[in-house]
């Protein structure tokens, strides 16, 4: 059974790459016998594939491939510091239940929640402390709040899964 | 060294994944090349096609863990660098080159100009003009066509490789490969017919 040119689209590709069975491969060269324009097609593509191969020369440079390493290196660095960021964080948020107390103390009162201030301390402690902040200047107050907000220990108890967040 | 060489794609992946850095070195000694070569092909400058290679292992190592391992490593490679590639392509608007500029001046459909030029007259024309004239034609096939004529014919990949890596149907290949050679063909012949004309 013969090929018509429609047919030799498909199996064109393994035909030029040498990858069409014996049979495909004899019914396409009878077809080309008898069709010129396929015939000129495929030549064209031949010899298109095979300059194209032949000519360009797309090897890596050895500069592209140091830099390529860098770049990877540099990159396993940051995800290590990263993993190491987390588990330092994820360590210190088990051990707080232990160093806890020490920690909310000398937290600010402003950044307290009502019921973490209540439960924590005693009421008049609690009272003075949120009186002294009150008298603190405004500028003070809000650097003492900018360098809590960067340590991951510096949330309520409740956050404790901040960190972890951070780091991904 | 020689030992990881004996190791398939599959073990360094999973090594990788446990966190030996030289795994992934490995991979990337055996991929650097055929990755800078595709994206050198795509793309046609140095700079873009370093890009995509650094961009391609990088997304690579970063999103290891996520890889299920349901495609080939290289598979999955592949495909990272094309729609890296087709991502600069887009930017840049390359398929809009200097060789589609003369069809506004010719007459005539691709059939018959398929006819009329024989190998002999392109080889001919090739030859003549360096192989600046191919890298052009090639170049300004529209990304969609390029990437498959790149993937199946230049790197000879098999047809069901292609459309996995493209995520296609494999009629779906069969068919923008047919018409990328089409686009091709038109393309070196319209500069084989302005040639003529001005010889």
């Amino acid at each position: 059974m013969g090929i018509s040119c429609r047919g030799i689209v498909n199996v064109l590709s393994d035909y030029l790459h040498g990858e069409a069975g014996k049979e495909v491969c004899s019914m396409i060269e009878d077809h080309l016998r008898g069709c010129e324009r396929c015939r000129i097609h495929i030549d064209n593509m031949k010899l298109i594939i095979k300059l194209y191969r032949k000519w360009r020369d797309d090897s890596i440079p050895d500069d592209v491939s140091i830099r390529l390493r860098k770049v990877i290196a540099a990159e396993a660095q940051k995800q290590a510091a990263h993993r190491e960021q987390g588990i330092s964080a994820k360590g210190r948020s088990r051990k707080r239940p232990e160093t806890g107390a020490r920690k909310r103390t000398s937290k600010p009162m402003s950044r307290r929640s009502t019921s973490e201030r209540a439960g924590a301390k005693p009421v008049e402690r609690t009272a003075r402390a949120a009186g002294k902040e009150a008298a603190k200047p405004a500028g003070k107050r809000t650097k003492k709040t900018k360098k809590k907000t960067g340590s991951p220990t510096g949330r309520s108890t409740g956050k404790v899964g901040k960190p972890t967040k951070r780091k991904t | 060294m020689a030992k990881s060489k004996r190791k398939t794609d599959e073990d360094l992946v999973n090594l990788s994944k446990a966190g030996d850095e030289q795994a992934f070195g490995d991979l990337m000694v055996r991929y650097q090349s055929k990755i800078y070569r595709l994206a050198r092909r795509m793309t046609e400058t140095d700079e873009d096609a370093e890009d995509v290679l650094q961009e391609a292992f990088i997304k690579a190592f970063r999103s290891l863990s996520s890889f299920r391992g349901r495609s080939k490593f290289s598979t999955w490679l592949y495909r990272i660098t094309v729609n890296l590639a087709l991502m600069k392509l887009r930017r840049k608007k390359l398929n809009a080159v200097s060789l589609d500029e003369p069809v506004a001046t010719d007459e005539g459909s691709v059939q018959r100009d398929i006819e009329d030029a024989t190998p002999d007259q392109l080889a001919q024309m090739i030859d003549t003009e360096q192989h600046e004239i191919l890298d052009e034609a090639v170049a300004g096939l529209t990304p969609p066509h390029r990437v498959v004529f790149i993937l199946r014919h230049i790197e000879g990949m098999s047809t069901e490789e292609t459309a996995r890596i493209l995520k296609i149907s494999v009629p779906a290949v069969k068919s923008r490969l047919h018409r990328a050679r089409l686009e091709l063909q038109e393309k070196l012949l319209i500069r084989l017919r302005n040639q003529t004309s001005r010889g």
